[in-house]
């Protein structure tokens, strides 16, 4: 590579051929290397180092400081100065012909910083995406979401009702403005018939709010203030192209959502693609203003729907807006005694949209940090083991007067450019990652995390570690090459420094690399026995051959209907051969989906208005728990002819509300509704939220009378053959049923599982990759620092041999040190895992922090990977023929 | 100045400017760092020829001012750094003249002082 400005281009560029104290520097810099060559030339003739400095001078012709000052006096003047930039540059291509001529180093070097600098640019893009990156929402960093809080605070973030809202919005003083939302699958029909839409119903203000314009048309303006006739729908830029390949003209078209002509007025811009993930969970279709209408019992406080978000006014902080919040929902309280002891609370919206993602991302960020860490130890070595090559030169220059700033500001720069190759190959392997990992992650279930690329952020970040990499490898050997200490003079005279200052610190080096590298296999080996240990969860039903898809009917079913409906498509289902049993629920198993209300258990003492008793309600038919392979414990399971609502409770519902008794014929009343209905059986536990949360108490209610909830229900559906044939006989049947129908997103029961844990492996995944690169970076620091040890020690080895040891003691010998080097590294590592482990409490699940098993096994693998490591030098020492070597002092 | 010196006695001291020449005749062979050169010229001459490392250093850099040379840092095959001379075309032709002329008036001084005596 060539960096020289030709002479032309310098006098084009009116650049000074060289500045005076560059010609200066420059003279003396070569002075120097012509005394260096002559030392040690001399040296190796076998003079001694005072001599050959002696004979040197006399060759230069006069003493050393009277040279100095003679080529410094023969300097013509040239012009004006220039800083000292020149220099970096000629350094900078001394850097690379360096590593044109030693490849091999420098592509470890460079690969080994990749590595780490990769892994770290991986996950800090992550990072970025999630929890650094303003929202792309106007003044995004204002805007906060209120929650309700239920009595005894158990769920911090509980829906908020109209009437609160309406409360809210009139009493409270914090806010510029608040708008309501709630997210529903509905259907819309437009002229290529009905397809099931993910639509956000909102208050009319609630895009102006977040500052979103569409892009095409207008927004909801105050002709769609009254949602009850509210006839326009908004598209969201992704529904756009894919349903009407980004058509302009969509514009006043008319279509049909959830049963009602509406006109097209807008398109969202591409920008505001995360109120999908933010609001909804899915990609977001449509937008529409909310109809308070649609919704039963929307006038009660106590029923919790909505979702509200707020813009917090300029001056008004968060506490205050909370107090502010807290303060109104508990006088509505007061005045409401159906909400008795509820309260809410205000959170950002940023902090809401990162909420179960920041600590995990933090904490794999602290893990590729040690693997950095760890990447830049072993290249330490190597600049190290390279100084000390170069120290007798440097040595000599620094004892003929050179400056030491010089020499440092070298060496420096040589660890600049390889820490930015490696800068720039790490983002290239961080790129890669990220794709890998984006491929990795389902869509939603990790907010925001989908927009992770490298961005100008994450390439300043990479770019900033690789800076701070070169100076945490460069520096101590720049500082130490510079210094001039009797450790260096001694190496020149002794021609041995296997042991020495120089030798010790490699060794501390890579004790601390083995410790570190315990950590991380520490952590990994936990995480991955919580992982393996959560797949074993007995979720509580059988979800293999079960197939759930989501129905949606229109306004053109009363209630009435809606309920034959999914008798006739149940029982129709059942007939056919390959179906074993079919059901419905309001939403799958596994999905945290249900109501969380307050009940009363007719015949208990009543508890205090503040303090009563909740439980999730899951609405379901007949059927439900056959298809799901639930076993009925006590009881029957519920059927189409009930003549009442009845209800069946989960084991731990029954031994919650009524321990030691069984709760047949028992009643359950909603806390809004006077009379109870009967429980007529009790089923097994099922895991509800996740796989890891322990089972909480269900009440599965058959409500034949009140069916709004039978619009949108999950059908499960467990078959005998191919998921394939399964789908396609549920399809049949829907069709003879109701062609009209459209049947979406089917899933097996099994991938719904496995996204339950999606997250989880993912984390194992890297942590893994991690722990596995530290292993081999490990490896490769005990390999380098034994091998260069041995190379070192050769005539000591020969010597050895000549006086009587077996070549059987040497392998032991080398084996022996590299085998106490990993003793010593384990022995820290395991203190610092200890202290590490007890970060990572969340992520485990069934396995204590400080689990012995998994820290002797990964002491066990970090001392097998020494040995297999020291193997190699070992037997190189034990070969050495110790004629060859003593001859060759 | 540049001074023959072997086992401490003064010899010949050399004119002027025919050190120039033998660090351009020394470079007509192939480019070279100093120390190098200083070698070479001692190698090639015996020992009988030794050029003082202060004395080469001021002749390469007036050489190289005068454009019959050009020179760039490098590192030398033992992975240290020197500065490598190399000769420019001007110097070629510097080189050709200036040996002619040396020869020549060698060769005048050898046919005077080598003249039989009478």
């Amino acid at each position: 590579m060539r960096f020289d400005i030709r002479p032309g281009v310098r006098r084009l560029l009116r650049l000074p051929a060289r500045s005076r104290d560059q010609i200066d520097d420059e003279l003396q810099d070569e002075l120097d290397s012509l005394l260096g060559h002559r030392v040690d030339e001399l040296l190796d003739q076998g003079l001694s180092y005072d001599e050959a400095v002696r004979v040197a001078e006399r060759h230069l012709g006069m003493p050393i400081e009277q040279a100095r000052t003679l080529l410094r006096g023969s300097i013509d003047d040239r012009e004006r100065r220039k800083p000292g930039l020149e220099f970096i540059a000629q350094d900078v291509r001394l850097a690379f012909r360096l590593i044109r001529r030693f490849p091999v180093f420098a592509a470890i070097v460079v690969l080994t910083i990749a590595l780490g600098i990769g892994a770290t640019t991986a996950i800090f893009s992550a990072v970025d995406a999630v929890v650094l990156r303003p929202l792309p929402f106007a003044d995004g960093d204002r805007i906060v979401s209120l929650w309700g809080t239920n009595p005894d605070k158990s769920i911090p973030r509980f829906g908020v009702s109209y009437p609160d809202f309406r409360d809210w919005k009139a009493r409270t003083r914090s806010f510029d403005d608040m708008a309501l939302y709630v997210a529903r699958v509905t259907t819309m029909i437009s002229s290529d018939g009905p397809e099931s839409v993910a639509s956000l119903n909102v208050s009319s203000n609630f895009l102006k709010l977040l500052g979103i314009k569409p892009m095409l048309g207008r927004g909801f303006g105050s002709d769609d203030e009254r949602g009850e006739s509210s006839n326009s729908v908004i598209l969201s830029h992704g529904f756009w192209q894919r349903r009407f390949a980004g058509d302009p003209s969509v514009i006043g078209r008319t279509v049909s959502v959830s049963g009602r002509p509406r006109t097209i007025i807008g398109v969202l811009p591409p920008e505001s693609a995360l109120l999908g993930p933010a609001f909804v969970g899915t990609p977001l279709d449509v937008v529409t203003v909310v109809e308070l209408s649609t919704f039963s019992n929307v006038e009660r406080h106590a029923q919790h729907l909505f979702g509200a978000i707020a813009r917090l006014k300029p001056g008004a902080g968060i506490d205050r807006a909370r107090a502010d919040v807290s303060a109104v929902e508990t006088q509505v309280a007061k005045e409401n005694p159906e909400i008795a002891g509820w309260s809410a609370s205000v959170f950002f919206l940023t902090e809401d949209l990162s909420l179960g993602t920041k600590q995990p991302l933090l904490i794999l960020l602290a893990a590729s940090g040690l693997l950095l860490i760890i990447a830049c130890i072993n290249v330490a070595n190597l600049m190290l083991v390279r100084g000390a090559v170069r120290g007798r030169e440097t040595a000599v220059r620094q004892a003929l007067g050179a400056s030491q700033a010089r020499l440092a500001a070298q060496f420096i720069v040589e660890s600049l450019v390889l820490a930015l190759c490696g800068g720039a190959l790490g983002i290239g392997v961080a790129a890669l990652a990220v794709g890998a990992i984006r491929r990795l992650i389902p869509f939603g279930v990790i907010a925001r995390a989908d927009d992770m690329t490298i961005d100008a952020r994450v390439i300043l970040f990479a770019i900033a570690t690789s800076l701070f990499t070169s100076l945490a490898f460069g520096l101590w050997p720049a500082l130490r090459i510079a210094r001039l200490d009797a450790g260096l003079s001694s190496e020149l005279r002794s021609r041995s420094p296997g042991s020495g200052v120089g030798a010790a610190v490699r060794r501390m080096l890579v004790v601390a690399e083995l410790s570190l590298a315990l950590v991380l296999v520490a952590c990994a080996g936990l995480v991955w026995q919580s992982v393996r240990r959560m797949l074993t969860v007995n979720p509580g039903f059988r979800p293999d051959h079960v197939v759930t898809a989501s129905i949606t009917l229109g306004s053109n079913y009363p209630d009435s209907a809606a309920v034959s409906f999914y008798q006739t498509l149940t029982t129709d289902l059942e007939a056919r051969p390959g179906i074993e049993a079919a059901g419905a629920a309001d939403t799958p198993p596994l999905g945290g989906g249900g109501i969380f209300t307050s009940i009363r258990l007719i015949g208990e003492p009543p508890r205090p208005a503040d303090q009563p008793l909740m439980s999730t309600i899951r609405s379901i038919t007949p059927g439900y728990f056959r298809a799901l392979g639930m076993q009925v414990l006590k009881g029957r399971d519920l059927e189409w002819n009930e003549s009442t609502v009845s209800m069946v409770v989960s084991k731990s519902a029954a031994d919650a509300f009524w321990p030691r008794q069984t709760p047949l014929n028992r009643e359950i009343a909603f806390n809004t509704q006077p009379n109870g209905f009967p429980v007529v059986g009790e089923v097994n536990d099922t895991r509800q939220a996740s796989l890891t949360t322990a089972p909480a108490p269900i009440v599965y209610m058959f409500m034949r009378r009140y069916a709004r909830v039978f619009h949108t229900m999950t059908l499960i559906v467990r078959g005998r053959g191919t998921v394939a044939s399964t789908v396609g006989t549920i399809r049949d049947v829907l069709h003879e049923v109701d062609p009209t129908l459209p049947l979406y997103n089917v899933q097996t029961m099994e991938s719904i599982v496995d996204q339950s844990t999606a997250q989880q492996r993912l984390n194992i995944a890297l942590l893994g990759v991690f722990a596995s690169a530290a292993l081999v970076l490990a490896a490769l620091g005990i390999y380098g620092v034994v091998s260069y040890s041995v190379t070192q020690r050769r005539q000591e080895m020969g010597v050895r041999l000549t006086l009587g040891a077996q070549r059987a003691d040497i392998l032991r010998l080398i084996l022996g040190e590299g085998f106490a080097l990993a003793a010593i590294g384990v022995a820290i590592g395991v203190g610092g895992g200890l202290l590490a482990t007890r970060l990572l409490r969340s992520w485990l699940f069934e396995i204590g922090p400080g689990d012995p098993l998994t820290f002797t096994a990964a002491a066990a693998s970090l001392v097998a990977v020494a040995l297999i490591a020291s193997y190699l030098p070992a037997r190189r020492a034990a070969r050495v023929d110790p004629l060859v070597t003593i001859r060759a002092d | 100045m540049s001074i023959l010196r072997q086992q401490g006695e003064l010899l010949v001291p050399l004119l002027k400017g025919t050190v120039d020449v033998l660090v351009l005749k020394t470079l007509s062979w192939a480019p070279m760092h100093a120390f190098e050169i200083a070698s070479w010229i001692e190698e090639r001459s015996g020992g009988r020829v030794i050029v003082d490392d202060a004395a080469l250093l001021q002749a390469l850099h007036r050489l190289e001012d005068r454009k019959l040379l050009s020179a760039e840092w490098g590192i030398t095959k033992k992975g240290r750094r020197a500065r490598f001379y190399r000769l420019t075309a001007a110097g070629r032709t510097h080189l050709r003249e200036e040996s002619v002329r040396l020869v020549d008036h060698f060769d005048a001084l050898v046919s005077v002082i080598g003249a039989k005596q009478a």
